[in-house]
Parts: structure tokens; C-alpha cells; sequence
């Protein structure tokens, strides 16, 4: 057992995927030339007020329901009050008094089945970026990204190792990207976590200090982060030492976390209602209408692959991690009749092609039909089960029709009773010694006489009916 | 018409009297600009006038009613070649807005306000900015850092604020009417002061889309002129709900005929105790006229304790003040208007620029914002003024369900000499006592001016009503202004 | 405002971005040293029954608005006002 035990609760900001900004008509497209997306309302110009956007509070309904939030009927904004370059207002439209969604979990199946809980949920705008130049001694300021709509989800110190933890950003990043709420890009900052990490003595109730750590910007680097400044705070206090309240940045090539700033200076944000928004009423009817359009959650997806589908649970976990594999995994056993068929064709067929061109499975390009097609070819002996993966592997890459496929191609097999028994009496009449030998007792020569036949049909012939066709006409002599 | 008959006339009389080609709007503007050279130099009502592009577009409508591109008697342009002004803190694009402010000295507006789109869309031309108190603090408009404005009803006085320019150029004739903005009183106190009046309509019933914000929540513009059925025209021009600002909402207009017919008679009227205490005997006397006229006029007028009242000051000082703390937050010197030179690192150039940058009133009211919302203040200050603010709006509430109308002075007195104010800032935010619960109950306020004698300077009363309750309020202004006129 | 705190108001100026001279110190602070306890006066006042949300504006989600983008028409002219720039961005002292 470990001597000490590490504790971790996650501030977790989610860039939603609209068109347009959280407060105004400027679109979120990420990479903008600077300030070309700017309006006098982001930019922070006298006079411009904030119009929130109604898909914005439609995903942030949605994500609270999600995570078995309880959502808040009296919603309302507030202004968090800082100057700093990339904050054109001098205030952040935030929430502080009543978040859209409070007290909701989220489970994780790894390392082991948890309850993780959500303290809160809350809807803000993103802040511009800052551009920092040698050369002159200067920082340049490019607003193109303040507005940008982010949810912040706030979790409860649950987590005890980083295996929790990134268990806990893949599954949610799973449920936001299958809601269809965000891209959680990590490398793009679409989904930024800030690590909150205190450790004590196994056993100890009472937390200790926590430090914060920012600047997360891959699942490595939040696991190594957590590892290093465990072993880290872990070393100060073993040693009698004090651990600091202080925020700390993630340095990704030194691999180690280092000091910002401490917390007795921070910034007082004077919070306060924000007055140019209308306070938010979320009727029960809203809520209803938004359940109504909620899509299966992968959590959910699971369990009933699981349970109805009768799948392993790792195959269940890999097909419902993805909205784009659930897609074809559910098509695919529609059009088979078979999700056990199905399941075996993506995990061992499709993830060797995924495997060989290194692409991830939300970027599976594929018609949503041509699996499903591909196996019922092969079920039914028109192909066989090796033009099967060729198709597929054509259909992958170059999104080829299989039917269209197998007839450029030419890869049906012949399944014409007639030219089947020509070409079984051309082999028993060329092969006279065989077929006596046969006759007499020698049952193996049949598997002989198939080949021939099977050469004879330049392998094309659907080997079942072939069989028949060829031990009917032997015992027919 | 002769340029004195030009100026006697109201804006709704010059649109009418354009109309009807009987003057044109070419000579209502050479009468205004010609008042202005005469009177401006010492009065300064204006930061800012283009008399060129005026007289200009003037020509262009003089024109078009000649060629009757317009419609005779169009209700679309009521105001179609009348010159008003607005106050500068309203945004006109291509313009410049300085808010009265070093701070915004070369700002230019980009885009321009709702209301003032909708002003120039009504055929109105505008003429001009106005000067005013530093982003909308002060009562005196002392607090231009271009310089005060003089009341032109007696220049050793102020003309009242922050929307003093507004008032001083409708009061001596530089403009026909003018948009003011009011957060705590700035329309009602300089209207009365210039014996003006000044409506501030119900909170949210004009756009503030390119309005620049003061205290958020209790923001409004509206009209200042020189009758009740002026305002009542440039209040239905500038209300309406707008997509731009998510606290607009859709006020019902104003009709002119029924505030015409409007009797006070079987009216029942309230005056909170509260509201009465203080005040000059000028004062005094010009309520219990008013008083008197509506008992006159068979209304049943009665005074009404509101405690809550006591506190209106104090919750309106820690709230706007708190806003405002926030919504000036923006002048930082990064992204326009001015920035201190010589700063060394950003937080230099944060404290250098807006040291710099804002005069001291507005520095007050930074720091008694942030002392308000500071942790150590917030549930004492903040959180108690936002709780009281609610229950002085179901105390009005409570009084509309038994009142047709509030009635109270505007302000304590008549206008203060120059430099008066100043010396205690204490007593002149305590002086706003009449002017404040309107703003935190967001209801619709008018001023209008009452005068024992034509010698005497202007004091003015104020009629009260309940959100929506224009039609009410400038009905009985209507009705008092035409009796007090007999 | 407490009137032995000077160190109360240097750091609410901190919060207020301000930097004060000697003299205006010595002004805001009998100014605020008078305003500040009538403000105070608020906290005798039992707001126990008080809601602090206020909700005449409320139940209209019409107010807000449809998630559609428009290109930006002011961009250019927002950065003209910068004091100062530098490749099409705002630019102000090195930060750290």
C-alpha cells in the first residue's frame, strides 16, 4: 500500500461548437487571421451589450442533463471582474451565484466503475490570445477568440490517481462530442483541464493544500503532470515541509510543474450580477424539449451492447466510444442481422485498417452501408470472405460501392449450378484414375478432385454448392 | 417667419410648419446656428456641431417636401427637418464620442446608437453633441473635462447633469429637442434646472445599444423639450424593443390625442413624506401649487409614507456606483481612446492611463464601486443595496395598486451657483433623493418646469407612474402645463 | 471606510486600476470617509423577505438570439483606434 494518497478535483473548459459567438454574430472559427473576427460587442467598444446565444444555453441545458445536473430554473450571469490585455471588457461574463447546472456525476468504467461528482456547471466567453514578441520588448493582442462560448465544469475532489482522471476526460470528452456539443480538441484548447492536487498520508481524512496547474494541453500531459506534482508535494511534505496554495504551469519539454503565482496575491474578481442580461427562466417544457432531442449516450450505448447485444465488454467500450463507430457498428448489424458478426468485422477488420494508416476512429470515412453489404455478400457465398477485407479496404480509403466493387473487380464467385456441373464432368472425365480410386474407398482423393474443380472454375466457384454439386455427380457413377 | 417666430416654436410645430413649406428646414437650422454662435461661446452647450453637413442635409429635405417625395402628413418622419442635439455619451457613426471624458477624447464611434438611428430614420437631423458630466456623474455638468456648461436661464449657475448640454441648448434655443440619458436624474434634474421637460421613459423601453454605460441597469435615454407633447413625440420615436440589447423590451407609444384629453379629475395621487422633507421654499411653494391645482381639478392627492425611501439614496449610490466600477472597466488604453505614454509594464500602463485618463468624480465612484464589491463589503453593501432595491420596487408596486400617479419635486431646489457643488459630495448625491427611486424602480418619470414668476429661476415637479405608464405621466404633465399656462 | 486605513484605500485603487497622488488620496479619503457610513446604512435594513433576483424581465427566451454568424463589418475600424499596433494586433508592454 502507498504511504500517501493523492487528491484531485478538475476545472474543466469546454469550447462549444456554434457558429457564432456566446455574445454576438462573430463566427468561432478557430484560426482566424488576428482580429479579423471582432465586432464592437467582444472587442469591448462603449456601448455594445452582450446577446446571448440561445444554442449556447441549449448546450449548456443539455451537458448539465448529461452529467445528472440538477439545471437551475433562475439562471443568471455575472460579471468576474480583472484587467487584462486578452479581457477587452476588464470583466468576464461568467456564472458565480447560479451556475445553469450544480450537483450532478459522472460514471467511469476504468480503472474501476466510480462515481466522479460535478460540483457545477457554468456557461462563460472565452478571452482573447496574447502574442508575446522578442524582438521589440512587446505583447500584441489578437481578439479574435474572445466570445468564443466555453462551459466550464467544475468536478468535486474525487479523483485519487491519474488513471481516474483520464478516464473521466475521455469518457466526457465521448458524451460531449456524441452530444454534439464541442470538437474537444486538446491541441486546438477546444478541452482545457486545470488540475486542483493535494496529497496526505494514507488514511488522513483532513486535505491538504492543493495547488492548481494549467497550460494541460494533452491526456500525456495531464497524467505525467499529476504524477510529477504528486511525487512532488509528496517529497515537501514527507519532509516536514509546507506545501504552497499557489497556481502552477505544466512545462510539456521539461516534463515538470512550475511556479506562477501564489495565491495570497491573486485577483479579488468582485463578482457581481451581470445587469445586461435578462435573468434566464428554464421552464420544465424547455427541459422536456431538450431530452426529447438527446441522442443515446455512450454510457448508455454501452451497457445495452453489452446487455442486449451480448458483446464483450471491451469490444462494447471501443464501439461506443465513438460517435462515428457506434454509427457503423449500429448500421452495420442492422443490415447483417448479426451485431456479434458485425462487432468482429470493426474491431478485427476495420481497426487493422485504422491501425495501418494511423487514423482515428472519428475520422472514419466510410458509407455507413458498406460494411453491412460487404458481410451479407460473404454470408450469402457471392464473395469470399478475402474479397470481403479487399472490398472493405477499398471501401475505407476510397469509399468504393461494394457491389460496384466486386463487379469491376470481378470477384463474384459462380454460383450457377450448370456451369458448376460442366465443370465437374470435365474433371471426373479427365481424372478417371482418381474417381475409380475414389470409388473404391479412397475418400481423400475428394478434396483432389475439388481442387481440380475449384482450378478448373479459376477459384470463383462458391465452394459450398461446389462440394455438393461434385459429391452428388461421384456418387452418381 | 422671422427667426425669433422660428424659435418660439416647438419641434413638433417646426416639423409641421416644414411640412407645410410655411418655413424651411434650411432656415430652422441657420436660426438654430446663428443662436448657437450667438450664445455658445459663453453658455457651451456643445462639444461638438457640424453646421455645413446640417444645413446640408436640410437643403436635401427642403428638396424632397418641395418634389413631395414625402407624404403630407406622414406619421413615419414627425420630426422630418427639425435640428436636435444629443448628449455625448450616444453613439454617431463617423462621429466623434467623448463622454465628456479625456479618456475618449479622439474616440470615433463606429456604429450608432439605436435611439439615434431612430431619431435621424424620424427625419429629425442632427445637429450636435452635447456636453455632459464625465460619463454620465455629476449633477452640474462640472464634470466635463472640456469645461463646464453655464445655465442659460442665469450663467452664474449650473445648468443641472449629467445631461446639462441637452438642457442648456433646447433652453436657449440651439436646438428644438435633445436626447439625454438619464441614470439617477440627468434627464429630470438639468430639464427642471433649465425649466425644461424631461422625460426618463420606463427602463428597457429604449434600446441602450450605443449608449455608453454608466450603471447598466438603471441607463435610459430620453427626451428633453421644451413641451410635454415634444417629449411625448421623441419618446415614441425612440422606444421599441432591439435584438441588440436583451433588456429592450416593447413599451406601448404614446397617443398625443388622448394625452390631449387627459383630465386629472377622480385621479388618485400619491407623494411620499419621504420625498417632501427637504427642500427651498421656492420649492415648497411650486408642490403646493401643484397640489393644489390637482386638488383643484377634482383629483385626491395624498401623502404616503414609504420608508424604504430613507434608503433610495444610499442603495442607488452602491449599486451604479458598483456598475459602473465594472462597465468602465474598458477604458484601458489598449483598444482606443487614450493610453498614458511612458508605462513600463501593463499594470503601469492599466493605473497610469486610467489615473490619467478619468477626472475625479469618476475616479469617486470607481473607488466606491470597487469598495462595494470588494469581499470584505459585498454582503453588507452590495448584496443588502440589490435585496432593498427589490423591496423599493414592490413598495411602488404596492402604492400603484391604490395611485394613478406619483407626485414629488424634482429636485430640492433651484439650480446651484457654479462651484457650489463640489465642495460636498456628500450632500449632492443626497441632493438626487427625488430623482433616484424612479431610476431603481425603473419606472417612467417627467419633470416639468413650474415658476411662480418670469423673473424666477425654474424649480420643477415630477410625476411618477408604473412601468408602462408614459401615457399617464406626460398626460398629466400635459394637463398641468396647459393649466399652469391659463 | 475605515479612517485609520490608508492601506484599505491603496488597495481598493489597486482593485480600481487607479494609482492616487499624495493630495488626491488626502481628497477621496475624507470624501469617502463621509460617503462610504452613509452608504453603510443599507446594512440596518432587514432585506430577510427580499429576493435578490429580480425578475420582471424574464420567461422571454425570444430575447435571445439565434445561433447565426455574420461577418464581421467593423473589424478594421475597431483596430484604426488602437493607440498602438502592430501586424493587424493590439500591442501594449511585454507581459512577463
Amino acid at each position: 500500500m502507498k504511504e500517501y494518497e493523492t487528491v484531485i478535483g478538475l476545472e474543466v473548459h469546454v469550447e462549444l461548437k456554434t457558429r457564432s459567438k456566446i455574445f454576438c454574430s462573430c463566427p468561432t472559427t478557430f484560426g482566424a487571421p488576428p482580429n479579423a473576427h471582432i465586432c464592437e460587442v467582444c472587442a469591448g467598444l462603449p456601448g455594445a451589450l452582450p446577446r446571448l446565444n440561445k444554442k449556447v444555453l441549449d448546450y449548456a441545458i443539455m451537458t448539465s442533463l448529461a452529467l445528472n445536473c440538477e439545471v437551475e430554473r433562475k439562471s443568471r450571469f455575472d460579471r468576474k471582474n480583472y484587467f487584462y490585455p486578452d479581457l477587452p471588457k476588464g470583466y468576464q461574463i461568467s456564472q458565480l451565484y447560479s451556475p445553469i447546472g450544480r450537483n450532478g456525476w459522472l460514471e467511469i468504467e476504468k480503472p474501476e466503475k466510480k462515481r466522479i461528482r460535478i460540483h457545477e456547471l457554468h456557461m462563460e466567453d472565452d478571452a482573447g490570445k496574447l502574442i508575446h514578441n522578442d524582438t521589440d520588448n512587446s505583447t500584441s493582442i489578437d481578439l479574435s477568440r474572445c466570445g468564443v462560448p466555453l462551459l466550464e465544469i467544475v468536478t468535486e475532489p474525487d479523483f485519487r490517481s491519474a488513471e481516474e482522471v483520464v478516464a473521466f476526460l475521455e469518457d466526457l470528452r465521448t458524451m460531449l462530442k456524441a452530444l454534439g456539443v464541442s470538437d474537444c480538441k486538446m491541441q486546438e484548447g477546444s478541452l482545457r483541464a486545470d488540475v486542483n492536487l493535494s496529497v496526505r498520508a494514507t488514511g488522513e481524512e483532513d486535505l491538504g493544500t492543493r495547488t492548481e496547474m494549467k497550460n494541460l494541453s494533452s491526456f500525456r500531459a495531464v497524467s505525467k503532470a499529476i504524477e510529477f506534482e504528486a511525487a512532488r508535494q509528496w517529497e515537501i511534505v514527507r519532509n516536514g515541509g509546507i506545501i504552497e496554495r499557489e497556481t502552477r504551469r505544466w512545462d510539456e519539454e521539461k516534463e515538470q510543474s512550475l511556479s506562477m503565482r501564489k495565491k495570497e496575491d491573486a485577483a479579488e474578481y468582485k463578482y457581481f450580477p451581470e445587469p445586461d442580461i435578462p435573468v434566464i427562466r428554464i421552464s420544465d417544457e424547455k427541459i422536456d424539449e431538450i431530452r426529447s432531442v438527446f441522442p443515446e449516450l455512450p454510457n448508455q450505448k454501452y451497457h445495452r451492447y453489452i446487455e442486449e447485444l451480448k458483446l464483450p465488454e471491451y469490444d462494447a467500450g471501443i464501439l461506443s466510444a465513438n460517435k462515428e463507430t457506434a454509427v457503423l457498428f449500429e448500421k452495420t448489424a442492422e443490415i447483417c442481422g448479426d451485431p456479434k458478426d458485425a462487432s468482429n468485422w470493426i474491431m478485427v477488420d476495420l481497426m487493422k485498417l485504422l491501425n495501418d494508416t494511423g487514423t482515428l476512429p472519428e475520422d472514419i470515412k466510410i458509407r455507413e452501408e458498406s460494411l453491412g453489404e460487404i458481410i451479407v455478400m460473404v454470408k450469402e457465398g457471392k464473395i469470399s470472405r478475402a474479397s470481403g477485407k479487399e472490398i472493405l479496404k477499398a471501401a475505407f480509403s476510397e469509399g468504393a460501392i461494394p457491389k460496384e466493387y466486386a463487379d469491376a473487380h470481378d470477384l463474384w464467385l459462380i454460383s450457377d449450378p450448370k456451369i458448376l456441373e460442366g465443370a465437374v464432368d470435365k474433371v471426373i472425365s479427365a481424372n478417371e484414375k482418381s474417381v475409380g480410386e475414389y470409388l473404391s474407398g479412397k475418400t481423400k482423393n475428394f478434396q483432389f478432385l475439388l481442387g481440380q474443380t475449384m482450378r478448373e472454375t479459376k477459384g470463383k466457384a462458391d465452394p459450398a454448392l461446389l462440394s455438393e454439386i461434385l459429391e452428388k455427380k461421384l456418387s452418381a457413377l | 417667419m422671422d427667426r425669433n417666430e422660428i424659435l418660439n416654436l416647438t419641434a413638433l410645430e417646426l416639423a409641421q410648419r416644414i411640412r407645410e413649406q410655411k418655413v424651411t428646414s434650411e432656415e430652422a437650422v441657420r436660426a438654430v446656428f446663428e443662436n448657437i454662435d450667438e450664445h455658445e461661446y459663453k453658455i457651451h452647450a456643445y462639444l461638438d456641431f457640424w453646421k455645413e453637413e446640417s444645413l446640408e442635409k436640410a437643403r436635401e429635405i427642403d428638396e424632397m417636401i418641395a418634389n413631395r417625395a414625402f407624404q403630407e402628413g406622414s406619421s413615419d418622419l414627425p420630426l422630418l427637418g427639425v435640428p436636435v442635439a444629443i448628449k455625448d455619451n450616444l453613439l454617431l457613426s463617423g462621429k466623434k464620442m467623448t463622454c465628456g471624458s479625456k479618456m475618449l477624447q479622439d474616440f470615433v464611434a463606429p456604429y450608432s446608437a439605436t435611439c439615434v438611428e431612430k431619431l435621424e430614420k424620424a427625419g429629425a437631423i442632427i445637429i450636435g453633441k452635447t456636453n455632459m458630466d464625465e460619463f454620465g456623474m455629476g449633477a452640474s455638468t462640472e464634470h466635463s473635462f472640456f469645461g463646464a456648461t453655464l445655465n442659460p436661464k442665469d450663467p452664474t449657475r449650473v445648468p443641472g447633469g449629467s445631461s446639462g448640454g441637452s438642457a442648456a441648448a433646447v433652453a436657449y434655443g440651439g436646438a428644438f429637442a435633445a436626447l439625454g440619458t438619464d441614470t439617477g436624474g440627468s434627464i429630470r434634474q438639468p430639464a427642471t434646472f433649465c425649466g425644461l421637460v424631461g422625460l426618463r421613459p420606463t427602463y428597457g423601453s429604449v434600446s441602450r445599444h450605443g449608449l455608453t454605460a454608466f450603471a447598466s441597469s438603471m441607463d435610459v435615454a430620453g427626451p428633453i423639450t421644451r413641451g410635454t407633447r415634444d417629449a411625448a413625440a421623441l419618446f415614441n420615436i425612440v422606444i421599441g424593443p432591439d435584438e441588440k440589447d436583451q433588456t429592450s423590451v416593447s413599451a406601448p407609444k404614446v397617443d398625443l390625442e388622448k394625452m390631449e384629453s387627459y383630465d386629472l379629475s377622480g385621479k388618485r395621487i400619491a407623494i411620499p413624506k419621504q420625498l417632501i422633507s427637504d427642500g427651498t421654499e421656492e420649492n415648497r411653494e411650486a408642490m403646493s401649487r401643484a397640489v393644489e391645482f390637482c386638488r383643484e381639478n377634482k383629483a385626491l392627492v395624498e401623502e404616503i409614507d414609504m420608508p424604504i425611501l430613507d434608503y433610495a439614496v444610499a442603495i442607488y449610490y452602491i449599486l451604479s456606483s458598483a456598475e459602473a466600477s465594472a462597465d468602465l472597466s474598458r477604458y484601458d488604453g489598449i483598444r482606443y481612446g487614450y493610453r498614458a505614454s511612458g508605462a513600463e509594464d501593463i499594470t503601469e500602463l492599466y493605473r497610469k492611463t486610467r489615473t490619467e485618463g478619468f477626472g475625479k468624480e469618476v475616479k469617486r465612484r470607481i473607488l466606491l464601486g470597487n469598495y462595494v464589491l470588494s469581499s470584505e463589503h459585498f454582503n453588507d453593501c452590495y448584496r443588502q443595496a440589490e435585496r432593498a432595491r427589490n423591496m423599493l420596487k414592490k413598495a411602488f408596486d404596492e402604492v400603484f395598486t391604490k395611485y394613478d400617479l406619483i407626485l414629488c419635486p424634482t429636485a430640492p431646489g433651484e439650480a446651484p451657483l457654479l462651484g457650489e457643488i463640489d465642495k460636498d459630495p456628500l450632500s449632492t448625491y443626497i441632493a438626487d433623493l427625488c430623482t433616484v427611486p424612479a431610476s431603481l424602480a425603473g419606472l417612467p418619470a417627467v419633470s416639468l418646469p413650474l415658476s411662480s414668476s418670469e423673473k424666477a429661476l425654474p424649480v420643477g415637479i415630477q410625476f411618477i407612474g408604473p412601468r408602462f405608464g408614459e401615457q399617464e405621466i406626460l398626460g398629466a404633465s400635459r394637463f398641468l402645463e396647459k393649466g399652469g399656462q391659463k | 471606510m475605515d479612517r485609520s486605513s490608508e492601506k484599505e484605500l491603496e488597495r481598493i485603487a489597486r482593485l480600481s486600476g487607479l494609482t492616487l497622488s499624495a493630495e488626491e488620496k488626502d481628497i477621496l479619503f475624507s470624501d469617502l470617509a463621509r460617503i462610504v457610513p452613509y452608504m453603510e446604512r443599507v446594512s440596518e435594513l432587514d432585506t430577510s423577505g427580499a429576493d435578490a433576483v429580480s425578475d420582471e424581465i424574464s420567461d422571454n427566451e425570444a430575447l435571445f438570439r439565434e445561433d447565426t454568424e455574420k461577418a464581421p463589418s467593423l473589424a478594421s475600424e475597431i483596430l484604426e483606434q488602437a493607440p498602438q499596433a502592430k501586424d493587424g494586433m493590439f500591442n501594449v508592454p511585454r507581459i512577463v
